[in-house]
């Protein structure tokens, strides 16, 4: 019996130590200090680290948000065509495949100069060749859809219940080779599924895969680089980030750039 | 209890204001700096469709559109929107109206200064000037 109660009583310390630990536990914040330093006016968005369908996606949805959040954003068709024609689309592609093999490896690694020194490399060649204060290096992590047969007859008859799965990684590198920013984020979309009324609806006002990529794409987007002021409208999630700072071309510039000095609070 | 978790109350207030006010912070996009009109949709199309003369022509009248209304309005065109219409000019043989566009892109933006040298470079010399 006194082995019960000194068990429990044990038990008990344990919860409360392990919950305030939690709750004691310091907010890690981000480290703001080399992008603070760098100030980077412009932004060149880097030939994608994996072709196909989705990066047009993601090319086509990258601009707005990041003009939006004050940057001059290198003309992204323009730029694409011109990297690739200089061979880069073809070096962005050799990267990811030497780091491809690396089990368990992200998109992080690829600064790491030990490893990948061809990166930054290549930011710095990019930035001295568009004149560029910083690039960006996006890497899509998963994108995919499922049918989900777990709905039913009805569901896959009318209208497939579709799962869509984004997860993409960030890495913002200035024209001298400092790592600004990254960042890393996964968003999931289902469309179809829901009661009978609503599958009719759904299968009268179907959206097309490419829509809803686009979408998605879209919000992705506008989640990584404003990150907190904006709600993932189709699962109605708020999702807390380290959004990028502003740029000049921003309103709140002056006031963000103060509010990410060292030691500023 | 407060030496034990000093945090308790802060967090408990933290947990009431944001379940209070979680439902009036459905913020609105704020003011957007430039006019978009369709730039997403029809900037897709064309990369999807990249051999379809019809999705980039209406590629082109959308980044004309989006030059002209902001002109209309006295604003500046959204980043890149003048060059890459200055690159639809160039890929069309329109070489001296592309160089045009750059350097209006370049007046526009300082930052896109040395690109758009090398794009004015570039149609110089398939103009053969």
């Amino acid at each position: 019996m006194t082995a019960i109660v000194r068990a429990l009583a044990m038990l008990a310390i344990l919860t409360t130590v392990v919950g305030c630990s939690f709750g004691t536990r310091k907010v890690a914040t981000y480290d703001y200090t080399p992008y603070v330093a760098n100030n980077p006016r412009s932004v060149l968005v880097a030939p994608m680290l994996a072709q196909g369908e989705h990066a047009r996606h993601y090319l086509a949805t990258v601009a707005q948000p990041l003009a939006e959040r004050g940057y001059y954003v290198m003309p992204i068709r323009l730029t694409q065509d011109l990297l690739a024609a200089e061979g880069y689309q073809e070096r962005a592609r050799e990267l990811r495949s030497t780091w491809r093999t690396e089990e368990g490896g992200s998109v992080w690694d690829l600064i790491d100069e030990t490893k990948h020194p061809g990166i930054r490399e290549m930011a710095i060649e990019l930035a001295e060749l568009t004149g560029a204060d910083s690039v960006l290096f996006v890497y899509i992590r998963d994108w995919r859809h499922e049918v989900d047969v777990s709905e039913g007859f009805l569901a896959n008859l009318v209208d497939e219940r579709m799962n869509h799965h984004i997860d993409l990684d960030y890495l913002l590198i200035g024209a001298e080779g400092d790592t600004l920013w990254r960042a890393r984020k996964g968003v999931e979309y289902t469309r179809g599924g829901g009661g009978f009324f609503t599958e009719i609806w759904n299968a009268r006002h179907k959206a097309s895969d490419d829509e809803i990529d686009t979408a998605i794409a879209r919000d992705v987007n506008r989640l990584m680089i404003e990150a907190q002021r904006t709600r993932n409208e189709m699962t109605g999630n708020w999702f807390p980030s380290y959004p990028m700072l502003v740029g000049p071309y921003h309103p709140a510039y002056e006031a963000d750039r103060m509010r990410r000095q060292p030691g500023a609070q | 209890m407060r030496d034990v978790c000093p945090n308790l109350p802060a967090t408990a207030l933290v947990i009431v204001l944001t379940l209070t006010f979680a439902g009036l912070a459905e913020a609105k996009d704020p003011p957007r700096l430039y006019y978009w009109t369709t730039y997403e949709q029809e900037m897709y199309l064309a990369y999807d469709q990249p051999d379809d003369e019809d999705r980039q022509m209406k590629l082109a009248a959308t980044l004309l559109r989006i030059i002209q209304k902001s002109d209309e309005a006295g604003r500046k065109p959204a980043p890149g929107v003048v060059a890459e219409y200055g690159y639809f000019l160039l890929q069309r043989g329109e070489y001296y109206s592309a160089i045009d566009h750059f350097r209006r892109e370049a007046a526009t933006w300082p930052e896109s200064k040395t690109l758009m040298e090398r794009m004015i470079r570039i149609a110089q010399a398939e103009a053969g000037l």
